[in-house]
């Protein structure tokens, strides 16, 4: 099992692959600082058939629910990447919960449906004008049940 | 037609730069490859957008491309599939799509290793026995999340797109039924920050019944990297798959292990 201390020294490599498998190695342990590093390394090493997919949106979207008010913080991000990874996240973590897996889809459409209405389709884009953006994050926060100003 | 006319007014362009920049042309005649590109209207980029129509129905994409000097760059955007009236009914129409995904440094397909390495394992291989079989093509899927069968009764891996990637708030699956249409459609991102060649073969089928109402061929090339310059973007419909693609959907199945291929669990 790689060493907690090691992985978290590789969130730091210059390598984009090297610090995304850091990350998701912290949050394979457990780490306390896992959480962090993943939101550190969201943009990194994204798939080149999916670039708005990371190794640390993976990871993010299966994170639990701790994760969610540090993704809405993110959905407001200044780059634009930066943003539709928080979304990929956000919506993995969503479409978990309505029983989503990977490779089989949502268990029914009405399950699709009922992710879809938690997030509220349509309501936010990553693309968006900042004001627009910010009134979809804040829909999206109590649809979610986050509460509070975001984090600085 | 649209392309034609794209590039007429490309070269053009091309005619105008050099006219007003004598230096480019200077360079283009002693050689300069990149300028002679620049000036053929080559690296004027072209979002793939509009409708192809096939016999059953229509495909319509609206691909921008991303083009990021010194990062990543690519398409983005949505491939739909909307069925005309005389085509054949489903309860659910969904995409699939083979691709392929050569490095233009080597010349040769992209050896995915690590947690992408599915896809090399489960991607289509020369065989001279099949002239038109084209090696190096599989199935979009995400092998770093799949879990090929191990039992009988686990459930079988589903080469859909959206098994993989729902994108909820940009894409859906379709139905039919008389007149009562809903498009099916998925939402993509594929670029990278080397030179590379996209190749893809988009599917409908009909999930209840196995009908294949149809594909769209589309594809990039990523030729400068460096400078983002993404070209020789296309896109074709046609009415049935290709034997590639038939051959990239078998080797998927192998490797899921999915009820059917020579791999399947039997207890």
């Amino acid at each position: 099992m790689a060493d907690a201390q090691a992985l978290r020294r590789a969130l730091d490599d210059p390598d984009e692959q090297v610090r995304s498998e850091a990350a998701v190695g912290l949050a394979e342990l457990g780490d306390t600082q896992a959480l962090d590093a993943l939101i550190r390394t969201i943009d990194d090493a994204p798939d080149p058939l999916h670039l708005d997919v990371t190794p640390s949106v993976r990871a993010l979207g299966a994170y639990g629910p701790e994760a969610i008010p540090r993704l809405l913080d993110l959905l407001d991000a200044p780059e634009e990447l930066t943003r539709l990874h928080a979304q990929r996240a956000l919506e993995l973590a969503v479409y978990r919960r309505h029983g989503f897996v990977a490779g089989q889809g949502f268990p029914t459409a009405e399950a699709e449906e009922a992710a879809r209405d938690e997030l509220g389709a349509g309501g936010y884009d990553y693309e968006a004008e900042p004001s627009s953006r910010r009134s979809a994050i804040q829909r999206l926060r109590a649809r979610l049940g986050v509460d509070g100003p975001p984090a600085d | 037609m649209r392309a034609d006319a794209d590039e007429a007014r490309e070269d053009s362009a091309g005619r105008e730069i050099a006219a007003a920049h004598p230096v480019l042309g200077l360079q283009r005649t002693i050689g300069n490859r990149a300028v002679a590109r620049l000036l053929a209207g080559r690296v004027l980029q072209r979002d793939l957008k509009g409708d192809h129509k096939i016999r059953n129905g229509t495909f319509t994409l609206d691909l921008e491309t991303q083009k990021n000097k010194g990062a990543k760059s690519g398409l983005r955007g949505t491939i739909k599939f909307k069925p005309n009236d005389a085509a054949p009914d489903s309860t659910r129409i969904r995409l699939y799509q083979a691709l392929r995904f050569e490095d233009l440094a080597t010349g040769k397909d992209y050896v995915w290793t690590g947690t992408y390495e599915g896809r090399t394992k489960s991607q289509t291989v020369a065989d001279p026995m099949r002239p038109g079989l084209e090696p190096g093509w599989g199935i979009d899927f995400d092998p770093t999340t799949a879990k090929p069968r191990t039992k009988l009764a686990d459930p079988a891996v589903s080469p859909y797109y959206r098994s993989w990637w729902p994108n909820a708030a940009s894409s859906q699956d379709g139905s039919k039924k008389g007149k009562a249409i809903s498009e099916a459609s998925l939402w993509d991102y594929p670029g990278w920050d080397r030179n590379m060649r996209f190749s893809f073969e988009t599917v409908a089928r009909a999930d209840d019944t196995g009908f294949v109402y149809g594909t769209i061929a589309w594809g990039f090339t990523i030729s400068d990297a460096a400078n983002g310059i993404v070209d020789h973007e296309y896109a074709s419909g046609r009415n049935v798959t290709t034997q590639t693609t038939d051959e990239a959907l078998k080797r998927f199945d192998e490797y899921m292990r999915n009820p059917g291929a020579s791999t399947a669990p039997t207890t």
